[in-house]
């Protein structure tokens, strides 16, 4: 997917409601609220971060080219929206496979590490003890070390090469973009491609190639935390932010963040959709941002909130019975908002349970 | 030196290196380190520096400490000599974790090469713990950056002055270098509190590159210039350029002459700087068109050729980025392509840097307000280095003094490109031009010394034949076994 396309996909997701430089923060992964909330709201995880380096020089032309296309318009107070073109051009575009909320940039760590692995197998194996490393980082060049004088000790090139060649044939990514992603690595007599050589070699743009790496890194990733491999994994130690949430949950939370449904997640994982509901519901406890508003109405949550109030009660079958449109995994997703907002403000929680007593409708 | 003292080096030489001979220049420095002297040393690139801080410490046992301003340097000389089998190595710098730190401290005596940089030597509990070691010697590396006249100018390293200060007992310092001019040397020797220092000053003169200076009209012509002769001869080369787009410019006017180039500056993705690097090691690049970025730390000793497409704004950095060439020994060229209007803009370069007594009475009021240094920086437009010289002298001088002093720095700013334009315009020997802008004289004259003294550049250059086509990509199977070697 190429950098153009990318953009175009974020703005039709902000739906009209927001300036250009939003997109710009999204992608350099700012932590800042409005950044976190758009993120949240529109649900813009999948490009969080996507590329921590962005230069506004290449941002803005991508966005003039979208303009000058047509395919995206301003209105006089310069929110950006897509036009009947941009439209159709979206729909066209295939999946988006980046995971930046998970990976915020440290995808580019697990490269460091990986190219500076390969580089000294590449150097040692032609017998070539001292060679600049491709990597001036003395914290990753430490790590590296490390993985030598433990878990790479004993194996022989032939064994890690095979690792590495198995790992990236599971992405399913086709040939010529591997090629390309590996163009990038260093080794004895062989150095890697600068980005302007492989746009030269390629008829690519660069942006277009560092997106594509980017997703590329976030796809084996992905792969790598399903089925570990030895070298693999531990080359990937500490690149995924960490979360309160339980394994399984994680993932269920991970692919939501990715763009999918519940029925979705369901089919891909093969899990039963009851299982992805309690998944759910312990995202909606443990996230302070989750977005309620997309399960149910606003006005729901704010009765519940006083019924459940009212009659002192969480339990799901008595408050169903007072909401009968409503399903039991609604109403479990308010509920579940509901105590930690008990717990985050213990003075409103107070006078709201003094309520029920006073009217004696207890149950 | 006497015999027995010329044979008892001789023999710890061979002992410690396994060489059976000095490389010229460095037994004067050794000796003069091992009798206890306060030593300045200036000795061209690819003499040899290392050794004379290495082999001293062998005869005279304890540790030595290294001062060294720039970081990569410094874990480039400790993987050095780690590769050797040296295990009583450390390097002492902000990389470490607190782990590895308590770790080294704790270690400390057992060290026979203590690497570290100045902020570092001026932590009061580090400090504290050095000055209880058996200190041999101390080593201040790339000496020449503490000297405020020099265009690598580290005000960081002018902390080791301080710290030197403290020491009751200090052991004799070694200052090594390998251009500095003669107000350098003389910074070189007050700042590290030398007393009486020897000195060894080995004139910048490498009879191996030959030298030319071609008089072009202007920018246009200069890129015909390179275009022409690139297509006649080979590299592998460097060609120093003023701006990044100059070097985006030429490298791509290069490579559509089937030059294998790559541009090289700052404003590229580290990531990407190293690949250029290591292209040009291996011989996958000809040709790298590189701001003054390029060279420190790179260690290609066949270049053949250095080219400079405009004035370099010192003597010093001339002489240094010249010297990148022939280090192996073999016939070499260096070319400045020079144009009346050259003088302008290096003026304008270097000294635009430079902040106006006007901006550092600025600075001094802000911060006299308690404004944020960084801030005050932003305000009033400076570089990051620049604030670092100017925010040194105001704590040290204060605000009047410290604008006097920038005012001299940028006068003698221009007096350095000033030189170089003698230099440049100058008539007869290029070489004794150069040697003459450090107060020397050649001592020979090759047989391939200047384009005034006639060169001929098929003796020095070799021509270029077909060039072999551009690989294209890999598949990626193919690669990965090949970078395993499998
Ligand atoms: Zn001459």
């Amino acid at each position: 997917m190429s950098f153009d396309d990318i953009l175009l996909n974020i703005i039709s997701r902000l739906d009209g409601e927001r300036y250009k430089h939003a997109a710009f923060h999204l992608m350099k992964g700012k932590r800042s609220g409005q950044t976190l909330q758009d993120t949240e709201y529109y649900r813009l995880h999948p490009f969080f971060g996507m590329l921590p380096s962005l230069h506004s020089n290449d941002f803005d032309l991508a966005y003039r080219r979208l303009l000058s296309s047509g395919l995206i318009a301003e209105e006089e107070d310069k929110t950006v929206f897509l036009t009947t073109a941009g439209k159709t051009r979206a729909a066209s575009i295939g999946p988006v496979r980046l995971n930046g909320w998970v990976y915020r940039g440290m995808e580019q760590l697990f490269f460091a590490r990986l190219a500076l692995t390969v580089q000294t197998v590449s150097h040692l194996s032609a017998g070539d003890r001292t060679f600049m490393p491709v990597t001036t980082d003395p914290v990753v060049q430490r790590e590296v070390r490390h993985l030598f004088a433990t878990i790479l000790r004993g194996r022989t090139p032939e064994d890690i090469a095979l690792e590495v060649r198995n790992g990236l044939e599971a992405t399913g990514l086709g040939d010529d973009r591997l090629s390309r992603f590996v163009s990038r690595l260093t080794g004895k007599g062989m150095s890697g491609l600068t980005w302007r050589q492989l746009s030269e070699l390629t008829s690519m743009p660069e942006m277009d190639l560092k997106v594509e790496w980017v997703e590329t890194l976030h796809i084996w990733l992905d792969g790598i935390a399903e089925r570990p491999t030895p070298l693999l994994s531990a080359l990937s130690q500490g690149v995924r932010a960490e979360s309160p949430l339980t394994g399984s949950a994680k993932k269920t939370e991970e692919l939501y963040r990715a763009g999918l449904s519940m029925e979705e997640i369901s089919q891909q994982r093969n899990l039963k959709m009851s299982t992805i509901e309690d998944h759910f519901v312990e995202i909606a406890i443990n996230d302070q941002k989750f977005p309620l508003h997309k399960f149910t109405e606003t006005e729901n949550v704010e009765a519940v909130r006083n019924e459940a109030g009212r009659l002192a009660t969480r339990k799901l079958s008595v408050l169903k019975r007072s909401f009968p449109g409503l399903s039991y995994f609604q109403l479990r997703l308010i509920l579940a908002r509901l105590g930690k907002e008990d717990g985050d403000d213990g003075h409103d929680n107070a006078g709201k349970s003094e309520q029920p007593a006073q009217t004696g409708h207890r149950i | 030196m006497d015999m027995t003292m010329r044979e008892s080096l001789n023999s710890l030489l061979k002992q410690v290196t396994g060489f059976d001979e000095f490389r010229e220049g460095q037994e004067e420095v050794i000796h003069s380190v091992i009798s206890g002297h306060d030593t300045i040393a200036v000795l061209p690139t690819g003499a040899g520096k290392s050794l004379c801080y290495q082999l001293p410490v062998h005869a005279l046992g304890g540790t030595v400490l290294i001062v060294s301003p720039l970081l990569s340097l410094m874990e480039d000389q400790v993987a050095q000599l780690k590769m050797k089998g040296e295990k009583r190595v450390a390097a002492l710098n902000s990389f470490l974790t607190p782990k590895e730190r308590a770790e080294v401290l704790a270690n400390l005596g057992r060290y026979r090469y203590l690497f570290t940089s100045p902020e570092m030597l001026v932590q009061p509990y580090i400090s504290g713990r050095i000055k209880q070691l058996r200190l041999a010697y101390i080593v201040a590396d790339e000496a020449h950056c503490i000297s405020q006249w020099g265009f690598d100018f580290r005000p960081d390293y002018l902390r080791m002055r301080e710290w030197l200060g403290t020491l009751e007992d200090r052991p004799p310092v070694l200052a090594l270098t390998a251009t500095a001019s003669e107000k350098a040397i003389r910074d070189i020797a007050d700042y590290l509190l030398m007393e009486q220092p020897q000195m060894f000053i080995h004139p910048p003169d490498r009879p191996n590159i030959a030298m030319e200076i071609v008089n072009l009209e202007n920018r246009e012509e200069k890129t015909e210039w390179i275009l022409e002769n690139l297509s006649r001869w080979k590299g592998p080369g460097i060609i120093y350029v003023q701006s990044r787009k100059r070097a985006e410019e030429l490298s791509d006017l290069l490579r559509s002459r089937k030059v294998r180039t790559a541009a090289f500056h700052a404003g590229m993705e580290n990531e990407d700087r190293i690949l250029v690097q290591h292209q040009f090691l291996n011989g996958e690049l000809e040709w790298i068109c590189a701001t003054n970025a390029f060279g420190m730390g790179i260690n290609k000793s066949d270049i053949r050729w250095i080219i400079h497409d405009h004035l370099p704004s010192s003597a010093a950095q001339y002489i240094q980025e010249v010297g990148r060439a022939g280090r192996d020994g073999g016939q070499s060229l260096a070319t400045l392509l020079y144009s009346r209007g050259d003088a302008d803009t290096a003026v304008f370069i270097a000294v635009d840097d430079l902040p106006e007594p006007e901006t550092v009475r600025f600075i001094g009021r802000c911060m006299a307000e308690g404004m944020d240094i960084v801030e005050v920086g932003e305000r009033a437009g400076l570089s990051e280095t620049a604030l670092r010289v100017v925010s040194y002298w105001l704590e040290r001088l204060g605000t009047e003094k410290a604008a006097t002093q920038m005012g001299w720095l940028a006068e003698a700013k221009r007096k350095e490109i000033i030189s170089m334009v003698h230099f440049a315009e100058g008539s007869g020997c290029i070489r004794s031009r150069a040697l003459g802008l450090f107060g020397y004289s050649p001592a020979t004259r090759p047989a391939q010394c200047c384009s005034e003294c006639g060169i001929d550049h098929a003796r020095i250059l070799t021509g270029r034949t077909s060039e072999g086509n551009t690989p294209g990509l890999h598949g990626w199977r193919e690669r990965i076994n090949s970078l395993f070697g499998v």
